[in-house]
């Protein structure tokens, strides 16, 4: 019925067909058969069957409804088709913001992916991945790996799956990091030139351009970053049950997983995950960031 | 559900050593509460609950946008509650455009108010950004527009919070409509600190027995607090701060500030001053 353009990309190793232009993903070719379908239509109001109400979503087996107010209302559904109903006053970027995160978060816990709150980056041809709550310095992080020359795999959403050995695998998602004007300052990098995510913030884009690992890596160690009341910076290994509380804490909107009726399959995930793994807490003063000291500790730490 | 009682105040008023007694109080340990593991959770204005409940990142939404969300954040938090949250919070009691109250009623049981004179807070929050001059200070108290974690260029772990002036931060608690909230003054829980506490105890419907409210004094006085500090530090120190238990006294501003800043603070806020007790007849500081 419509011939709007379609346009094709792909993240998390899936191919995604969309409505609505997204010029910060890596192009898919067309006509692959997709295994996400973005289109605008309507949204109901109400999910009836929703196990788990937020001042915002409402999530049921196997659909998720998330409203912004004067953006998009968004429905998720089966893992595979996002519905957007857009606010006329919202421009592309405000729907995309809000699509690129807390939208495809649900819809990849859909599918049964494990998805964590985090960035990671490669070493030595594996991931290593940053955990921790907004704010705490993920992006930070993965930036300053990349200016030492470690491809960024993903950054905000950390998905991990299973491959065909077993082995636990993180998947690349948008070729972008999301930093604030104080980050960028650290980084030495200008902010020149780098869109601002919606034109009422001071939160910029930056591309990754060449410095983006386009394939799943195995993923080789977690670090969970904890601001500390101390002017400190260490590191602390963690075991057994302090582990999958750590996963389970950083787990992306881990509010939707209930009504998703996901939790056993995300637990199990977990724990798999928690088995091969090594996870280090990082102690890090909350500021100054002590950022290049950090990099050295960590760098040193996974023999980068 | 009516599940909030809201600790209020304006920053360095006995807010944080409120909650400290209280987390003492409702345990009735053997052994004083560390000092980083206190109940009632965050603080209102806390970034990371508010995501959670909402479903999306409010470092991805202007503070406009969020303040509209915030009364629903926390009618959602009381409905989920299966006991009382006593919750800190820093925000003076505002409207919305709208003319919905930040603090939603429907949420609300009561809330407590903690004042400080003043004098004593300029000094204190000074010391607390980890500066010992008080220009600054003096000229935040009388800024009806003095908001706290509003930087646009990072992403502060709080939500920004509306402040107003001092006094207009004490009269938007207690004169708002429709709310039950009992007044504690900072100098009356340090020099009787039982009758004090204990008095806010029996407002909040709990149990009363002096011995327990003796007893949870003695596990939150400032000796025990400061020494707690400085074995692992306090998580709501802010970075430039030295301590965030510093001295804790009645009158400090009396070797701090010079004659014009204290005549300054005076000139700005006497109308409210008096309503606290905090001047004399003669219009002279009574602490």
């Amino acid at each position: 019925m419509s011939l709007d353009p379609v346009h094709f990309h792909h993240a998390f190793g899936l191919v995604i067909r969309s409505c609505l232009p997204l010029p910060e993903l890596l192009p898919a070719e067309s006509g692959v058969a997709p295994e996400v379908e973005i289109v605008y239509g309507e949204v109901p109001a109400e999910l009836p069957d929703a196990l788990a109400r937020g001042v915002r979503y409402q999530s049921a087996p196997g659909a998720l409804r998330l409203q912004v107010d004067g953006v998009a209302t968004y429905l998720v559904r089966d893992g595979r088709r996002i519905t957007i109903a857009r606010d006329p006053a919202a421009d592309d970027d405000d729907v995309r913001v809000f699509l690129l995160a807390s939208v495809f978060g649900a819809l990849l816990h859909q599918r049964d992916d494990l998805v964590l709150h985090g960035s990671a980056i490669v070493v030595d041809g594996a991931a290593v991945g940053f955990l921790g709550f907004s704010g705490v310095g993920k992006s930070t992080l993965a930036t300053a790996f990349r200016q030492r020359a470690h491809p960024v795999l993903t950054d905000d959403l950390c998905v991990v799956r299973p491959g065909p050995d077993g082995r636990m695998l993180a998947y690349p998602g948008f070729p972008q990091t999301k930093l604030w004007l104080d980050s960028l300052k650290q980084l030495d990098v200008s902010a020149e030139g780098l869109r601002r995510i919606r034109n009422k913030l001071e939160k910029r884009a930056v591309p990754l351009g060449g410095d983006f690992e386009t394939g799943p890596r195995p993923l080789k160690k977690l670090y969970l970053l904890r601001p500390s009341p101390k002017d400190e910076l260490k590191l602390v290994p963690v075991q057994g049950p302090q582990k999958f509380s750590i996963l389970k804490n950083h787990t992306y909107r881990f509010g939707f997983l209930a009504g998703i009726d996901g939790k056993a399959g995300h637990f199990q995930l977990a724990l798999r995950l928690a088995r091969q793994v090594p996870v280090t807490v990082v102690h890090r003063p909350r500021e100054p960031f002590r950022l290049k000291e950090l990099v050295e500790l960590l760098a040193a730490d996974f023999g980068a | 559900m009516k599940r909030i009682v809201w600790l209020a105040s304006y920053p360095k008023s006995g807010n944080t050593w409120f909650r400290i007694f209280l987390t003492n109080f409702l345990r009735d340990a053997g052994a004083p509460a560390d000092i980083n593991a206190l109940d009632g959770g965050t603080i209102a204005s806390a970034r990371g609950p508010f995501d959670e409940a909402v479903g999306y990142d409010s470092g991805e939404l202007t503070p406009d946008e969020i303040d509209r969300l915030r009364p629903e954040v926390y009618r959602h938090q009381a409905d989920a509650a299966t006991e009382t949250l006593y919750c800190k919070v820093h925000d003076a009691y505002t409207f919305l455009p709208d003319g919905r109250p930040l603090f939603p009623p429907e949420a609300t049981q009561a809330a407590l108010y903690f004042v400080r004179n003043p004098l004593d807070v300029a000094v204190s929050y000074a010391h607390h950004g980890g500066r010992d001059s008080y220009g600054r200070q003096i000229r935040g108290l009388a800024n009806p527009e003095m908001v706290l974690a509003a930087r646009d260029a990072t992403e502060d772990n709080q939500l920004r919070q509306k402040l107003l002036t001092w006094g207009g931060h004490a009269a938007s608690w207690l004169d708002a409509p429709g709310l039950s909230v009992h007044l504690l003054r900072y100098e009356d829980m340090k020099r009787r600190p039982e009758e004090t506490f204990g008095a806010a105890v029996r407002f909040l419907g709990l149990p009363g027995d002096p011995a327990r409210v003796r007893k949870a004094v003695e596990f939150s006085r400032f000796e025990e607090v400061q020494r707690q500090e400085k074995e692992n530090g306090f998580r709501e120190k802010l970075p430039p701060a030295k301590a965030f238990f510093r001295k804790g006294e009645i009158g400090s501003w009396r070797e701090a500030l010079n004659p014009e800043e204290a005549a300054r603070i005076v000139a700005d806020h006497a109308p409210a001053m008096r309503r606290f007790g905090y001047l004399d007849e003669k219009g002279d500081p009574v602490f």
